[in-house]
């Protein structure tokens, strides 16, 4: 069975700047990824390369089985995909575009358009033009899942809604997720929000793939240790095999550490220390993935006390 | 952008750096290309009149004419993205910004104005060049000012009298103005330093209300809604593409052949007051070189490459074949009521002339409409048009006219030679070997080209 | 069943799921034989990934906690006493955990933490009883 998406060493240049670099991921079906990365970092060009907008300038990527040179209407009429940035006539209002693209699609579903509509409270009559941010990106979003795709591919789909909307939205593809058999993948700087929903995490730094994993898998895989030691042994330097991030003295110190359940006997022998581990959210996993660890200012130190980077 | 004290205006000179470097890069072209465009004969009539001194006067009369006419329009339309770029919201937040202004705006005032009377005076006179240079500084602040209800007003009603002028009395308006063109010159630049200067001044600048995005000089108006996308041509057929594609490029006066038959009413008027009619014969042709009604990338089309290179091509050539044909009927519409004028000391232009003109604008469009392919010019985005497209588009439109006038211009004398016949058949020939090299071009290009 | 997630802390969801349905369990909330949401109703309840419940409920089976029937939803499994008591001390050793960290840090004798929590667990046992009386 081909997956959705395979993409196989996938580079691609701009002049002489490389905005992908060696990507290969391939999504199974039914799947609910959430593609995360800093701005720059590749996202809306690998989801453009998925949906055959961009052609790769080396490697390989087929999606639901075609080579994304020669999709047609057959692949392309079962992926949907919402923009960043969409180029929406600026004349044409929300109820004729939702009308005119409708007509590309023969899946498409006008109940469900309604539904949407109604309970996304969607200005119908706003031109696109001049409509606020919030309406253009639910449209955008009533455009690439109204006809019912195997593949949706959201760039950005929630940055200008407001929280209300986003709850509609999320709530709108967890349905959908559960009704169709559908594949998605969503990019999204709200972490907060998307961790609620996706099940697993692509992570992209500077056109490369830095994490390809379960959220549940990043999860556990990274915490944060509080650690005392009564009789201030503690070192100066601690293992850079797992210690990512440390700062405080040889009484206590704070430190967030890689695959902590195989270290955590061991560093408590060494050290005859107390450790408490608590577990991290995404948003404080992120800067570890992308290689900004000491740069945050939650590891700052107070002043006084040692600060450890680890590179 | 830090305000530097020592060079007021820094901060407008930024912000109008880039309309500023893509009209001086088209307005030489312009200046050049656009005179050649109402003489009756081409650049035959120019290289004639250049040589002998026979029919001097009335090349000097058409050139005078567009030493008024592209004066006018650019500096028009150049003091209006001045004022455009003056509305942002940026030019509310920096301090003492307007002030700053007001010696940028002179000088950007001045060059546009400058570029167009160097043109004017290397081709006529010294003389002319002065009345340019006035013209230039007067429409400029013309256009600079249109949201103020008095000068728009003075503006409008100025541009009509002397239209009135030119139409009634242009004879003796031209040797009026010959003769006076310094003077004219100089109370043109005074006229228009007063009315910016008035401009600038804190209070009217506070009168004036901040555009919305939407709107300025190329985003337009609203549009009228003129119709819904009907269902009846599915877009996944090869017409329903050519329909949507129309339906996704309507123009300010309802859809596009509303816009059509507009621009040849306006030209053919505008035409006969201003002793020109050749360019309702080769403007409307134009603008489709700049804008047709090709897919405009509004979202990611369900249709394989090579649909949409056909799309593209098919739009282009019924674009093409469209305007031409109503532009020919207009044409012989036009001569059959004698509403046909060209200059006054009457080189006649026999309507075989104008049509074979015509036809070779067909035959050369492609030129200018590849330069669309990476993707539409029509303002009717948001985003900002790259530079590089305008210039690409610039230069197609440069090639395409080269090409037909260079045709045209060599064509009659082997014509003459030739049996009919054959020299339809050479002509249809080209056409299809020249549409058929579109095509596949198009094809290879929409292959290997990342879209928007 | 009410369960309350955060899908926002750092521990995973399904966890979350999972300590809170076997806490109901041995806390008695949720009976032998009672049955539970499917996990599409769940998931839609708490907005959350229905692979995640499933993957709870998975994990549940696993431990026996959750017995499941062919074509049906899941029930909770009846747990033998000793199987009940082992589960009960594994979850309050859990709980206890941070709390003898902070006893030896704050330097408590193990005695004298031990009898605290005796008095405190012998006050909650008799406000228990005063509820149900």
């Amino acid at each position: 069975m081909t997956h959705p998406v395979e993409m196989l060493d996938i580079t691609k240049r701009f002049g002489k700047k490389i905005a992908l670099e060696s990507v290969s991921l391939t999504l199974p079906a039914r799947s609910l990824v959430g593609l995360v990365g800093r701005n720059g970092s590749g996202k809306t060009t690998l989801l453009r390369h998925v949906v055959g907008l961009y052609l790769p300038t080396s490697g390989e990527c087929r999606t639901l089985g075609t080579a994304s040179h020669y999709l047609g209407p057959t692949e392309l009429e079962r992926i949907g995909f919402s923009q960043q940035r969409d180029n929406f006539l600026d004349w044409m209002r929300a109820r004729q575009l939702i009308r005119y693209v409708s007509a590309f699609y023969p899946r498409w579903d006008r109940d469900l358009e309604e539904y949407f509509v109604g309970l996304l409270d969607i200005d119908l009559e706003a031109r696109m033009g001049t409509a606020s941010p919030g309406n253009v990106q639910k449209v955008s979003f009533v455009l690439a899942t109204c006809h019912h795709p195997e593949l949706l591919l959201l760039d950005e789909p929630l940055s200008d809604l407001d929280p209300i909307a986003r709850h509609d939205v999320l709530t709108i593809l967890l349905d959908r997720f559960e009704r169709d058999d559908v594949t998605m993948v969503i990019s999204s700087h709200l972490l907060y929000d998307i961790e609620r929903i996706v099940e697993s995490i692509v992570c992209l730094e500077k056109g490369r793939i830095v994490a390809d994993a379960t959220l549940d898998e990043l999860k556990e895989n990274f915490a944060e240790w509080m650690v005392t030691s009564r009789e201030g042994l503690l070192p100066y330097r601690y293992d850079p095999a797992y210690v990512i991030t440390s700062e405080g003295d040889r009484f206590q110190a704070r430190m967030v550490v890689r695959d902590p359940e195989s270290h955590l006997a061991q560093f408590r022998s060494a050290y005859s220390a107390q450790v408490e581990s608590h577990p991290l959210r995404l948003e404080a996993i992120f800067p570890l993935l992308v290689g900004n660890g000491g740069k945050t200012a939650a590891w700052s130190g107070r002043p006084g006390s040692r600060v450890e980077v680890e590179a | 952008m830090r305000a530097d004290p020592r060079l007021p205006g820094y901060a407008l000179s930024r912000l109008l750096w880039r309309p500023a470097a893509l009209f001086v890069a088209l307005v030489p072209l312009w200046a050049v290309v656009f005179p050649t465009l109402f003489l009756p004969n081409g650049p035959s009539d120019l290289m004639a009149a250049l040589h002998s001194g026979v029919g001097r006067l009335e090349v000097q009369y058409a050139l005078w004419r567009e030493s008024v006419l592209v004066p006018g329009v650019l500096g028009f339309i150049f003091g209006g993205i001045t004022h455009e770029a003056l509305q942002s919201g940026v030019s509310w937040m920096l301090p003492r910004y307007r002030a700053r202004i007001f010696l940028t705006t002179t000088v950007v005032a001045v060059l546009c104005a400058l570029l167009v009377a160097v043109a004017a005076v290397s081709v006529i006179s010294l003389r002319a060049g002065v009345a340019a240079f006035g013209l230039g500084i007067l429409s400029f602040a013309a256009g600079w000012r249109p949201s103020d209800p008095v000068a728009s007003r003075a503006a409008r009603w100025t541009g009509a009298l002397a239209l009135a002028a030119l139409a009634i009395r242009p004879d003796q308006l031209a040797r009026l103005a010959e003769a006076q063109a310094i003077v004219l010159g100089l109370a043109a630049s005074i006229s228009g330093a007063v009315l910016l200067g008035a401009g600038m001044t804190p209070g009217t600048a506070r009168k004036r209300v901040l555009l919305p995005r939407a709107s300025g000089l190329l985003g337009g108006k609203e549009r009228m809604p003129w119709q819904s996308f009907s269902h009846h041509l599915s877009p996944r057929t090869l017409p329903g593409l050519i329909y949507a594609g129309f339906y996704e490029s309507p123009s300010k006066n309802g859809g596009r052949f509303q816009a059509i038959t507009f621009q040849i009413v306006f030209l053919s008027v505008f035409g006969w007051i201003v002793r020109s009619s050749s360019m309702v014969a080769t403007l409307p042709m134009i603008f489709v070189g700049f804008a047709g009604s090709q897919l405009k990338d509004v979202f990611a089309y369900p249709m394989s490459r090579r649909r949409r290179a056909d799309a593209f091509f098919v739009a282009s050539l019924v674009d093409a074949v469209t305007m031409a044909a109503v532009t020919a009927g207009a044409v012989v519409f036009l001569f059959s009521m004698g509403w046909w004028r060209t200059n006054p000391a009457g080189s006649t232009t026999t309507l075989s002339d104008a049509l074979i003109g015509l036809l070779f604008l067909l035959l050369f469009i492609p030129l200018a409409q590849a330069a669309q392919a990476p993707g539409p010019l029509s303002s009717i985005r948001r985003r900002k048009i790259p530079a590089r497209q305008w210039i690409l588009c610039a230069v197609g439109v440069g090639l395409w006219m080269g090409a037909s006038l260079i045709a045209r211009f060599n064509f009659t004398p082997l014509a003459n030679g030739m049996p009919a016949l054959l020299v339809v058949a050479v002509v249809l020939a080209s056409f299809v070997v020249i549409q058929t090299a579109f095509w596949a071009s198009l094809r290879f290009y929409f292959a290997r080209r990342d879209f928007a | 069943m009410v369960i309350r997630v955060d899908p926002n802390s750092g521990i995973p969801v399904y966890r979350q799921i999972v300590d809170q349905i076997r806490f109901q369990v041995g806390s008695g909330l949720l009976a032998p034989g009672t049955e539970l949401p499917s996990t599409r109703a769940l998931s839609r309840k708490l907005g959350v990934n229905p692979m995640t419940v499933s993957k709870s409920y998975a994990v549940l089976e696993d431990e026996g906690v959750l017995d499941r029937r062919p074509g049906l939803t899941l029930i909770v499994a009846a747990l033998s006493p000793s199987k009940r008591e082992h589960t009960a001390m594994q979850q309050l050793r859990a709980t206890l955990e941070p709390a003898a960290t902070i006893a030896s840090q704050l330097g408590v004798p193990a005695r004298q933490a031990g009898s605290l929590f005796r008095e405190m667990v012998e006050k909650s046992d008799r406000d228990l009883k005063k509820e149900t009386a």
